[in-house]
């Protein structure tokens, strides 16, 4: 918590500016920016309140550098931008982050401390290195790289197809019997059975010297280094070439380890069944097989050792090549850098009067992201990515979207979000035809006035989603496999012509209202345990007060006959009980916690927790005063809508939920809590926009001090 | 977005709701060292937050495992249990709309049950065999023995708050039943019958985590 406040702190509160032009140094294959425009915010919250703040105590005593007493001390340029990138390539992912300077020696003095290493000059810049992160800097900036290694040729793979290595079972197992025969005396060593193996099996190498391999130097030699240059096409200092790009090939290793070690264990059971029965000599057998086969596995696993810290030295040492290139870029460009500042995307989203941008690029294809995801797409997790990227997932706004910007904004009475996507044509115009749709306003009758703690809006076009979903996962996914184009193509238009777009639209057509309307105090039964004065249990029903929330959910459906049936299907299988015109999921035969109560009305499915609300609606029942107006305006302007009225909440969450010591923030989270919370996304031209609002009381100058001084209260009541 | 209000909904039902559970283990030992036992799981004061987590892949960054996996799981704990020596006549009862589960077994000594328990922790791979002997009994001296050592609690202060929240107000309730009449009891928490052939202690399972109080006892018996 401590180091998260306080680091948090100089991320989002202290780091300001907008006039240094990192963005000229940071490579076109960025896929993420993040820029702290703080200029603005400085004017929100001032240095003299920073340094006196409990969240700078905390972090001078996390820095535990006793000349750090004031932001200046740290000698970096407040005034000025602070940008953080993430670059990929095939080889590696860099995150570079760019932090202007005002007084270097100061700096200078500060850096080392913290690094504990020795300052080397370059030309044009200082550096320092820790753990393969790097620092560099000249009087302007600094700049602070680290990162990893993405690519495929220097990961280690288990090595199978290596002569020294492959084993076959079956034909070790047989040799093994011949040496036991000859030995039958068992006066050889080890070695000796071994050796004798290695001619059996006519190799041309001894097993048992495979571990007389060379031991690796502490550091890097000329000879790895230039190796390395050599295979990756790579040269250092200004005026460089281009490291070569790896192509990607991913092979599953793993995969035929487990296979290896499958087919072992088969043959032993094999073996064990055809094996004639005599224990003693049987037994002294496999122990002088287990032997000789532990002496072989030791020294092959020895030289596989060898060789995975031969990958990973030469690994190593790319990353750190890589890293010096992109300091000696940064500090000395080459004339032919290609700065992410052409961008067209990258260059429109820059915002002076944003405190925070964050642009990223979601196009991915043909970088080494996709090789990490492609192992992903087909491993264990395939279900979770499927569902991380997944379209609902996410809601639609960011399906596939080249581009997507988010800016932040500290206003006078509230914190503001914005995010904007910029899509290709196919989802410009899959999204025009997806969100062109207005909500349905007859929900607004069944909804009291403000009186609610929150609700989601959702409205949309259910026929066109339906209609482009297979493409779409045909662009989420068939990308990571561009040799099966033609068998994804395929798969989606099987898929749409089993989906029968038309139907399912009538059944929901895409416009939905969830409210949850109150916290309900209600009595709930469980079973427990009482004891007779001899200790004889006795399982006893009681009961207890819990609170559970009301809502009321509704959907439109333009095919209630249809509904009606299925509802019958439930009937008939017991999940749903039908009542007078209404229905019942009983929670004692669903999964449900309580129980939930619906009925179709007017193209309208009701879905409540309350049963006197479904008997109302059925009846006809409205509300004179429906959803506040400033509510409708925002959910009929709007495709999605969220709205949290904070302050309701909390109210309901007890503070006896939490811990002795979170309680007090708790009740401070409550006073000083935000009121509102809204975020709404509507389609323009094809683009989601996104806007987050987070109303914060109006006893501060503006949310940035309000946020602030929060936090402030934070530290000061946990420490 | 529909999912996520899905889990706003959901995480905001576990939290207004409550977590309480209790423990139940019951020995009925007879003279010769054989008997009955029976543990429940009674997680039924918390059924509607059970029941909300349930249908939530995660919860406080944990994986919520599904009925299915619930019931496998046990199938695995049965086979383990089963195949050990001196235990016959291993019952269970799965109640999932309330979350009571109870398990019963007939041992015919107490070695049996401390080998079942054994067994499990081997098939888990499990390091740490301090809770290896739960029970033993000294015919000679008449002398039941309830064993226990307390090494959860710097596990339990590792874990973070929302995980300590489960473990309070559970408790923990050990009953023991005996053929003859008890004499006397180590442990100050144990309450005796007023037929003076059971004993039985109610404890906070975080004092135990703890080391506030134990269910460790040591019962002689009338000869």
């Amino acid at each position: 918590m401590k180091q998260t406040l306080s680091t948090f702190l100089l991320l989002t509160i202290v780091l300001v500016g907008n006039s240094q032009n990192f963005t000229s140094k940071i490579s076109e294959n960025a896929s993420m920016v993040f820029t702290l425009n703080g200029s603005t915010i400085l004017g929100k919250v001032s240095e003299k309140q920073l340094n006196e703040s409990a969240v700078f105590n905390e972090f001078k005593k996390e820095f535990g550098n006793p000349d750090i007493n004031t932001l200046s001390d740290f000698g970096l340029d407040f005034t000025k931008s602070f940008v953080f990138a993430q670059e990929w390539d095939t080889s590696m992912n860099i995150s570079i982050f760019f932090m202007p300077i005002k007084d270097e020696a100061k700096f200078t003095k500060i850096i080392p401390t913290s690094y504990g290493s020795e300052i080397k000059k370059e030309k044009g810049y200082k550096v320092l290195e820790k753990n393969g992160k790097k620092i560099a800097w000249n009087k302007e900036f600094a700049v602070f790289i680290s990162g990893y290694y993405v690519g495929q040729k220097y990961r280690y793979r288990y090595s199978y197809d290596n002569e020294f290595l492959k084993s076959d079972y079956y034909t070790e197992n047989r040799a093994i019997k011949q040496i036991i025969e000859e030995d039958s005396e068992n006066t050889w060593g080890l070695q000796k059975q071994s050796d004798r193996m290695d001619e059996i099996l006519g190799l041309s190498f001894k097993v048992s010297e495979l571990d007389n391999h060379p031991e690796f130097p502490e550091n890097f030699t000329k000879k790895e280094i230039q190796e390395v240059k050599s295979e990756m096409n790579l040269t250092i200092g200004a005026n460089q070439a281009d490291p070569k790009k790896e192509s990607m090939e991913v092979e599953f290793a793993e995969d035929v380890m487990v296979d290896e070690i499958t087919e072992a264990l088969e043959a032993v059971a094999v073996e064990s069944a055809d094996e004639a029965y005599n224990e003693d000599e049987y037994y002294k057998n496999e122990s002088r097989k287990r032997e000789l086969r532990s002496y072989r596995a030791d020294k092959r696993n020895d030289y596989r050792n060898y060789l995975r810290e031969k990958t990973e030295r030469k690994r190593d040492i790319l990353t750190q090549l890589l890293y010096d290139n992109r300091v000696s870029s940064v500090f000395n460009p080459k004339s032919n850098f290609n700065s992410i500042a052409a961008n067209s995307s990258f260059k429109n989203s820059q915002d002076k009067k944003a405190d925070a941008t964050f642009w990223v690029r979601n196009q991915m294809s043909g970088n080494a992201l996709s090789a990490n995801l492609l192992r992903e797409l087909y491993g264990y997790r395939y279900s979770r990515m499927y569902r991380d990227l997944g379209v609902f997932g996410t809601s639609l706004n960011q399906m596939n979207s080249a581009y997507s910007v988010s800016k932040l904004f500290f206003e006078k009475d509230g914190i503001k979000f914005e995010n904007n996507t910029e899509n290709n044509e196919f989802q410009l115009n899959s999204t025009n035809n997806i969100y062109s749709t207005k909500q349905d306003s007859r929900f607004f009758d069944y909804v009291n006035g403000d009186n609610f703690l929150g609700y989601m809006s959702l409205s949309f076009d259910s026929k066109s989603l339906i209609e482009v979903m297979p493409q779409l996962y045909m662009d989420q996914y068939g990308r990571f496999a561009e040799d099966r184009q033609e068998e994804f193509q395929v798969m989606v238009e099987m898929i749409s012509i089993f989906l029968d777009e038309k139907a399912i639209g009538e059944l929901a057509t895409g416009n939905a209202f969830f409210v949850l309307k109150d916290m309900v105090k209600k009595e709930v039964t469980y079973n427990s345990y009482e004891y007779d004065e001899n200790y004889k249990s006795t399982l006893v029903e009681k009961t207890k007060t819990e609170l559970l929330p009301e809502f009321l959910f509704m959907f439109s459906t333009s095919n209630e006959e249809m509904l009606t049936k299925i509802m019958g299907l439930g009937i008939k299988n017991e999940i749903l009980i039908e009542n007078n015109k209404y229905y019942t999921i009983n929670s004692k035969k669903g999964d449900l916690p309580f129980d939930i109560f619906f009925v179709i009305k007017d193209g309208i499915v009701f879905v409540s927790t309350d049963e006197i609300e479904i008997k109302t609606i059925v009846q006809g029942g409205k509300f004179e005063n429906n959803l506040a107006s400033r509510h409708q305006k925002l959910v009929s302007s709007n495709s999605q809508v969220i709205y949290i009225n904070n302050q309701k909440l909390t109210e309901y969450i007890p503070t006896d939920f939490f811990s002795r010591r979170t309680q007090d923030e708790y009740a401070m989270y409550k006073e000083f809590g935000c009121e509102e919370i809204v975020v709404s996304s509507k389609n323009k031209n094809g683009n989601m926009e996104t806007t987050g609002f987070v109303s914060t009381p109006n006893n501060e100058l503006n949310s940035a001090l309000y946020f602030f001084n929060f936090i402030n209260r934070m530290i000061e009541i946990k420490y | 977005m529909k999912n996520r209000v899905t889990y706003f909904f959901l995480i905001l039902l576990c939290l207004v709701s409550s977590s309480c559970f209790e423990l139940l283990e019951e020995v009925n030992l007879k003279e010769d060292g054989s008997g009955t036992y029976s543990f429940t799981a009674n997680f039924s004061q918390s059924k509607t937050k059970l029941k909300s987590i349930m249908l939530m892949d995660k919860i406080n960054g944990h994986s919520v495992p599904s009925e299915t996996q619930i019931r496998e799981e046990i199938k695995v704990l049965e086979r383990l249990v089963k195949q050990t020596k001196g235990i016959s006549e291993f019952t269970k009862k799965l109640d999932f709309d309330n979350f009571i589960f109870v398990f019963s077994c007939k041992f015919d000594n107490l070695e049996a049950l401390n080998s079942a328990v054994k067994n499990v922790r081997i098939a888990k791979n499990l390091q740490d065999n301090t809770h290896d002997n739960q029970f033993g009994y000294d015919i000679g001296k008449n002398v039941f023995y309830r064993y226990f050592n307390s090494t959860f609690k710097d596990e339990y202060e590792n874990l973070n708050l929302e995980d300590k929240k489960v473990f309070q107000g559970a408790k923990i309730i050990s009953i023991c039943k005996f053929e003859q009449e008890v004499v006397s009891v180590s442990n100050s928490n144990a309450r005796i019958a007023a037929n003076k052939k059971a004993i039985m202690m109610q404890l906070n399972v975080v004092d135990i985590i703890a080391d506030k109080s134990s269910i460790k006892n040591s019962v002689t018996l009338a000869k």
